[in-house]
């Protein structure tokens, strides 16, 4: 597909954040950020890196930015959200004994 | 034979804790060779802390850790404490310890052995280990 056919993809005006997944273990992308609708919510990023890292089993994990917790079926304009975004993902820390 | 697997273990759970991935965590990676896991945390307004886990047995025993100034020098008192961090000497070690469930000061500590690690073992990762020690980290060793 052509750049100009991709533009016509986009609505006009559309507004973009460069994401990363940081989980525990690894990052998603490994070495970049993905470029992904301002308008889209967390939850599919966080998909798909769990996907391409093989996390079978996320229950209890948190989502922060900026030391921050957010919820990831917000969308980033709404968290306020812009530029390069890294979402930190993994489990609540837990008790001391 | 039990090396061979904690050494493969080892090098599994670590391949993706690359430098990118440690700063991104505001961590820094001081080696990862087996079976010492050698990285640090620091940030601004908060007293930097280094810990090495030992994984020599790993997972067949929890991962052994021990709680370091930025030069590598075990703590023998922590400059702070609370949470999982227990500043009182473990009988084993006789230096503080986390005590957090997935460590192994805390699975042989006299309170929390019933509390056995082979329960955790199969749910259990480094990486998840040292974002929750962060974690616990982030809330107690402010300046």
């Amino acid at each position: 597909m052509s750049d100009h056919n991709k533009n016509q993809d986009k609505p006009p005006g559309e507004k973009f954040v460069e994401v990363r997944v940081v989980t525990t273990a690894a990052l998603f992308p490994p070495d970049s950020y993905e470029r992904v609708p301002a308008k889209q919510k967390l939850t599919p990023m966080l998909n798909r890196a769990a996907t391409a890292l093989g996390l079978t089993d996320t229950t209890g994990y948190i989502v922060t930015v900026n030391g921050t917790e957010v919820d990831p079926e917000l969308t980033y304009e709404a968290l306020g959200l812009s530029g390069q975004v890294d979402l930190r993902w993994g489990p609540k820390a837990g008790a001391g004994g | 034979m039990l090396e061979d697997l904690a050494r493969a273990l080892f090098e599994e759970e670590t391949e993706g804790m690359t430098e990118t991935h440690c700063t991104a965590l505001q961590r820094v990676r001081f080696s990862a060779a087996f079976p010492i896991l050698d990285l640090g945390f620091e940030a601004p307004n908060m007293v930097p802390l280094r810990l090495q886990l030992n994984a020599q047995r790993y997972n067949a025993e929890a991962p052994a850790i021990t709680l370091c100034d930025w030069e590598g020098v075990p703590f023998k008192t922590l400059p702070r404490s609370g949470g999982i961090f227990n500043n009182s000497l473990h009988e084993a070690t006789r230096l503080p310890f986390i005590c957090m469930i997935g460590t192994n000061e805390y699975h042989t500590h006299p309170s929390h052995r019933g509390d056995n690690w082979s329960q955790y073992r199969d749910s259990r990762t480094l990486a998840a280990l040292v974002y929750q020690i962060q974690q616990g980290w982030q809330q107690t060793w402010r300046r």
